[in-house]
């Protein structure tokens, strides 16, 4: 039997990938700059919680375009009232994230002791 | 005072709110080190027969009463002590103040216009009014050694793993402790000697034998060496906060300790990082109903753990590297230090619902910084007491007592030591307490 399956030669499953890879990766540059184009952009704002690396990389405070697309990744949907409270936090999380950053070291071993 | 007067009493301090449940019949105390005594326990310990509210209307609607007794519940009735009732808190532990908004404020018995503190504001108020003996609180950043520092009485966080919180409502795991409050080190040695032991209800529960204190502590004070932790324990913080540390540590250097500035690089760092892992643990364990029903949450308590759920795993991960570089940090300083000094809180109590206080000339916010100096220590699991400071301070404010892990004993002896010398001891409060505050 080929490696590409029971119904599918090796080459023509690998051209479906390469195709179907290709086809969404333009999918999304596409809606990235048609987003992009209206001044939304969420995608920068989460870069910045993900990346900071013992200095913040960016400024670009947590605005409500930003905040609209985390809470609908972690699927949630707070009334409109919420929001100011979060957004407050989450600039002070983010000031709190920056400055242990500055102690940590990604090589460490936490050494956590978990019981066997 | 028999069981009868405490209820009375009890009932006459309604207006400082310590109490979310009065027992209609209390648990009568038997034969045991703590006959005579009564206690009371924060709201989020299981008291069979009864909803574990933490200080939540969520719990009230959707739990069933609990089963059976909280583990150290049931070891202080059975070494004689009466439960008298469960105190008031922050929602879900969340908070310094006990401002909670579905069961009130609860008062400082030193000035009822004033926070008692939190998150087991309850528990301290009640001691500190004279109304229990003995309470039960919780700490995952502060919440035992807040309170105890603004009511003016001695607030126990034991190391990590020390005490079972077997039937404690959770806030955070990794951090989450049980302790004691009481007005004297004596009568908090004896309750915490009868709560000692492993459980096999609580996985981080030591399994090690119980070390008792009550021996030790009034034996001779060896000449220990005392750290006076400078750098981030010395900013921020209020007049107050630093001569209450002066106080103890001349305290400590008149009765043949050997007092020096100490330094634990860090702190800072290691405070940042308790505080995201509490808003993301604290967010993760409540997921569920910040989805569903967050509009019957505290307000206050609801944003800051939704926040934390919007958090990416990686600051988790860099939190708990955090811990074990800070926690090097302070082992690598107790091979020069017994003991470590600092502030327990920033300032001694603020207003009731004032929600920013001035330290340093700024205006922060009271519900993240009274524990300023408290999340550190706990965050490594270090034992640590607050001791109230017996100087001239307008108000009472506490100072962080800090002992390498498992060295409690040591903790108990220093303030059985300090309280002889009228170095620290609660305050008589002014009589009769003020109950002319609108509830």
């Amino acid at each position: 039997m080929a490696r590409g399956g029971p119904f599918l030669p090796r080459r023509l499953t690998r051209q479906a990938v390469l195709f179907l890879a290709t086809l969404s990766a333009k999918i999304c540059a596409f809606l990235q700059s048609l987003l992009g184009a209206r001044g939304y952009a969420p995608w920068a704002g989460a870069q910045t919680w993900a990346y900071t690396g013992g200095e913040a990389v960016t400024d670009q405070p947590v605005n409500h375009a930003v905040l609209d697309t985390l809470l609908a990744f972690a699927g949630l949907n707070p009334p409109e009232e919420c929001r100011a409270g979060i957004l407050a936090n989450l600039a002070l999380l983010r000031q709190h994230g920056d400055n242990l950053r500055l102690l940590d070291d990604p090589a460490t071993d936490p050494a956590e002791m978990i019981a066997p | 005072m028999s069981l009868a007067a405490t209820m009375e009493r009890i009932a006459a301090s309604a207006a400082l709110n310590c109490f979310t449940t009065v027992l209609d019949t209390p648990s009568l105390g038997g034969e045991g080190p703590l006959s005579g005594t009564t206690f009371a326990a924060k709201d989020l310990f299981d008291v069979a027969g009864h909803i574990t509210l933490a200080g939540s209307t969520i719990n009230r609607d959707t739990l069933p009463p609990a089963a059976q007794d909280a583990t150290l519940v049931a070891r202080l009735k059975a070494a004689g002590s009466a439960l008298v009732g469960m105190t008031n808190m922050d929602e879900y532990a969340y908070g310094f103040a006990t401002e909670n908004a579905h069961y009130g404020p609860t008062r400082n018995p030193h000035d009822p216009s004033r926070l008692a503190g939190g998150s087991s504001g309850g528990s301290a108020a009640a001691v500190a009014a004279g109304l229990v003996d003995i309470a039960l609180g919780s700490d995952t950043n502060g919440s035992i050694r807040v309170p105890a520092s603004l009511c003016g009485i001695y607030g126990l966080k034991p190391t990590f793993g020390r005490l079972s919180r077997a039937g404690v409502f959770p806030f955070v795991h990794s951090l989450d402790h049980a302790g004691l409050f009481a007005r004297d080190p004596a009568m908090m040695a004896k309750a915490y000697d009868a709560m000692l032991g492993p459980d096999p209800r609580d996985p981080v529960c030591n399994p090690a034998p119980a070390e008792p204190v009550s021996p030790v502590l009034d034996a001779k004070l060896p000449p220990l060496r005392v750290g006076v932790l400078g750098g981030f324990f010395a900013q921020g913080g209020a007049v107050e906060a630093h001569a209450a540390v002066a106080h103890v540590a001349q305290g400590l250097a008149a009765l043949g300790c050997a007092v020096a500035p100490a330094l634990l690089d860090g702190a800072s760092q290691a405070r940042s990082a308790a505080f995201c892992m509490t808003a993301m643990e604290g967010g993760s364990l409540h997921a569920a109903n910040l989805r569903t029903r967050p509009l019957d949450f505290d307000p206050a308590v609801r944003d800051r753990m939704l926040a934390g759920l919007l958090m990416p795993a990686d600051l988790h991960l860099a939190a708990r590297r955090v811990r074990r570089i800070f926690a090097d940090q302070a082992r690598a300083l107790f091979a020069e230090f017994d003991l470590l000094l600092s502030p327990a809180t920033p300032c001694s109590a603020p207003q009731i619902g004032v929600p920013t206080v001035e330290i340093d000339g700024q205006q922060v916010p009271v519900r993240a910084n009274l524990g300023m100096y408290c999340q550190p220590i706990s965050f490594i699991g270090l034992p640590a007491l607050s001791v109230p400071a017996l100087c001239d301070t307008p108000l009472p404010i506490g100072v962080q007592v800090i002992a390498p892990a498992w060295a409690e004993a040591r903790l108990l002896q220093v303030a059985a030591h300090l309280h002889a010398h009228g170095i620290t001891g609660s305050r008589p409060l002014p009589t009769p307490p003020r109950q002319d505050t609108p509830a």
